[in-house]
C-alpha cells in the first residue's frame, strides 16, 4: 500500500525542511497549452466522412457528440474516448489509453480497441471490441458484441502506444447493470459477422498505404470465440509460451495451423504468473517455475475434437523446425486441460484485477 | 506538523482506525486512484460492479479505504457505506462536461447525508490531463464549494494516470485529520 502507506506512517519531518515550491503539473506547461481541443471534438456534423490519419490524434482524448448520419474513422491511439448523444453513425477508434463510453446513442456501429468499454441509455448498436477488461452496459437494448479483427499499417504500434496487450480481450463476458430477467440485452455476434460487412470499407485516398483490413488471419487481435463457445462440451487444451522473441510470432502460427485443423481459439491471455500460481499450475515441475519468472506468458485456450493430440503434433512440428527450444507448455490429457485452464484463468484474475 | 504529532493525535482520541470513502459518478477514475494510492499497476482496471478494498496496518492503526461503483443503477448502495466514514473522496472526471449537472447534484446529495454530517470532503479534479478537462478552479465555481459551512473542504487538480496532485490531496487529508481531535 505503497503511497498511502509511506505517507500516514513515515518518519516525522525535520522542522528544518525548506518548502519548495509547488510543481508545475504537466497539464499546465506550454506545450500542453498550446493544444486547442476543438481539434479533438467533432460536434452536430451531419451526413460527413470524417478521416483522422496516424500521427493526427497521438495519444489525446477525441469527442463525438450531436452527430448524425456519419462516418468517422480514427487510424490513430487516443485518450479516453466520449461519444454522446449520436445517431446512425458508423465510428472506427484507434487504441485508446483507457476508456470508451457511448451514451445516449441509437443506430449505431462502433469499432474499438481499449482497456474499459461502457455504455449508456443506449440501443441498437453494433459493437466490435477488442477489450482488456469486461465490457459493461447500462439501460441499453440491443446491443450487438462481436470480436474486433482488424490490422492496417503500424496498428500493432499503436496498441503499444495505449498500453493494450492484444492477447487479452474479453469482447464478449458482458456485465449488464440493468439486466431484466428473462430477456437479454445484448446478443454476441458469430465468427462470420467481420467488421467490415457492418462498418464501411474506408476508400478515401489518404488511407489507402494503411492497407486496412479485417481478415482473421493478419489480424493484431486474435479471433477468440470467448462466450460464443464458453458452454460447449469438446476437448479444450491450454498451451503456454513462456516469455521469449519468438513466443509472439509462434503463438500466432499455431492459431493459423490449429484453424486449418478445425479446432477453435477460445480465449487467451498474457500476464505474469507468479511463482506459486505456476508451482500449482504446472504441477511444481520446477523448469517451468524459473521460465515465468523472465516476464509475462501467453496462454491458449483451444477446443474442438482430439484437441490435444491436435495441438501437440502441431507445436512439435513447429519447436522441432521454426522454433527450435521455444520454452512452452502444453497440457498432457483433456481432462488435464480442464483443470489447467481453471486455474490459469483464476490466476490471471487475481494478479491483473486483485 | 510531523507525523509523530499525527499518530499521537490518534492515540489520544484513541481512534484506531481510520476510514476513507471514495465516491464519484463511473467512470471517474475511483479505482484507478485506489491503485495508485497501493502503488500498484494500473493498466488492467474493470469497471467495479460491487466495490473494492484496501487495508494497511502498523502499530495497531489501521487504514481502510473504500471504492464503491458509481453507476447510477447501484447509487442507491452508496448509503451502506457511510457509516464511520473519517472523510470522503469525491472524484470527478474533470473532462466529462455533459455529467457536470450529475455529479453536482450527486454530491450535494451526499453533503446532505446525515451520517456523513461533519465527514471533511476533499474533491479529487481528475483526469486534468485530458485535453478537454476543466480546471479545478472552473469545478469549484460549478459545484458551488464554497457554498459548503459544514465541514472542511478541498478541491485538488489530479491525474491519477500520470500519478500527479494525488499526494497534494494526501496531505490535506493529513492535516485536516491530524487536527481534528474531535471524534
Amino acid at each position: 500500500m505503497g503511497c498511502l502507506f509511506s505517507f500516514f506512517f513515515r518518519p516525522s519531518a525535520s522542522s528544518d525542511i525548506v518548502e519548495t515550491p509547488r510543481q508545475v503539473f504537466s497539464w499546465e506547461k506550454e506545450d500542453r497549452q498550446a493544444i486547442k481541443k476543438e481539434d479533438f471534438i467533432l460536434d452536430k456534423r451531419k451526413n460527413e466522412t470524417i478521416y483522422r490519419l496516424p500521427g493526427s490524434v497521438n495519444g489525446q482524448q477525441f469527442i463525438i457528440q450531436n452527430c448524425d448520419n456519419c462516418t468517422v474513422y480514427v487510424f490513430d491511439h487516443t485518450g479516453q474516448i466520449q461519444i454522446d448523444d449520436c445517431t446512425n453513425c458508423r465510428i472506427f477508434i484507434g487504441p485508446v489509453h483507457g476508456s470508451v463510453f457511448i451514451r445516449d446513442s441509437t443506430n449505431s456501429i462502433l469499432a474499438t480497441v481499449c482497456q474499459q468499454f461502457r455504455t449508456r441509455d443506449c440501443r441498437d448498436l453494433y459493437i466490435y471490441l477488442s477489450c482488456t477488461s469486461q465490457p459493461i452496459i447500462e439501460s441499453s437494448h440491443n446491443i450487438k458484441f462481436g470480436c474486433l479483427t482488424l490490422n492496417y499499417y503500424k496498428l500493432d504500434e499503436q496498441y503499444k502506444a495505449a498500453d493494450i496487450n492484444p492477447w487479452n480481450n474479453t469482447w464478449g463476458n458482458i456485465h449488464d447493470f440493468t439486466s431484466i430477467p428473462g430477456t437479454n440485452n445484448y446478443s454476441l455476434l458469430d465468427q462470420n459477422e467481420n467488421l467490415f460487412k457492418h462498418l464501411p470499407i474506408p476508400i478515401d485516398p489518404s488511407c489507402s498505404h494503411l492497407n486496412i483490413n479485417d481478415n482473421m488471419e493478419t489480424s493484431v487481435t486474435p479471433f477468440t470465440y470467448g462466450e460464443l463457445y464458453r458452454h460447449r462440451s469438446e476437448e479444450r487444451c491450454l498451451v503456454v509460451f513462456f516469455h521469449n522473441l519468438n513466443a509472439n510470432s509462434c503463438a500466432r502460427e499455431l492459431i493459423l495451423m490449429t484453424k486449418q485443423s478445425e479446432l477453435v481459439l477460445v480465449q487467451t491471455k498474457c500476464y505474469s504468473i507468479n511463482e506459486m500460481s505456476a508451482a500449482r499450475l504446472f504441477s511444481g515441475n520446477a523448469t517451468y517455475n524459473s521460465l515465468v519468472t523472465k516476464g509475462p506468458v501467453i496462454g491458449l485456450e483451444f477446443a474442438g475434437t482430439n484437441c490435444v493430440q491436435i495441438c501437440q503434433q502441431l507445436l512439435n512440428n513447429l519447436t522441432q523446425l521454426k522454433y527450435q527450444n521455444l520454452p512452452h507448455f502444453i497440457s498432457q490429457s483433456a481432462i488435464d486441460a480442464h483443470e489447467q485452464l481453471d486455474k490459469f484463468y483464476n490466476f490471471a484474475s487475481m494478479q491483473m484485477f486483485a | 506538523m510531523g507525523l509523530l504529532d499525527f499518530i499521537r493525535s490518534f492515540r489520544a482520541t484513541s481512534q484506531q482506525e481510520l476510514r476513507i470513502l471514495l465516491l464519484g459518478l463511473d467512470n471517474a477514475g475511483k479505482t484507478t486512484l485506489l491503485k495508485v494510492l497501493a502503488s500498484e499497476d494500473i493498466s488492467h482496471i474493470t469497471p467495479t460492479q460491487g466495490f473494492n478494498i484496501k487495508s494497511v496496518q502498523s502499530s495497531g492503526f489501521k487504514l481502510n479505504v473504500w471504492d464503491i461503483g458509481g453507476q447510477r443503477r447501484i447509487r442507491p448502495y452508496w448509503r451502506n457505506y457511510f457509516e464511520n466514514t473519517d472523510v470522503l473522496i469525491y472524484v470527478i472526471d474533470s473532462s466529462d462536461r455533459k455529467r457536470f449537472d450529475e455529479t453536482n447534484q450527486e454530491l450535494w446529495e451526499l453533503l446532505e447525508e446525515e451520517k456523513l454530517r461533519n465527514v471533511p470532503l476533499l474533491v479529487f479534479a481528475n483526469k486534468q490531463d485530458l485535453l478537454n478537462a476543466a480546471k479545478a478552479s472552473d469545478i469549484t465555481d460549478g459545484l458551488s464549494l464554497h457554498q459548503i459551512r459544514d465541514r472542511r473542504w478541498q478541491i485538488q487538480g489530479c491525474s491519477a494516470h500520470t500519478k500527479e496532485g494525488v499526494k497534494e490531496g494526501l496531505e490535506w487529508i493529513s492535516k485536516t485529520i491530524g487536527s481534528n481531535k474531535k471524534k
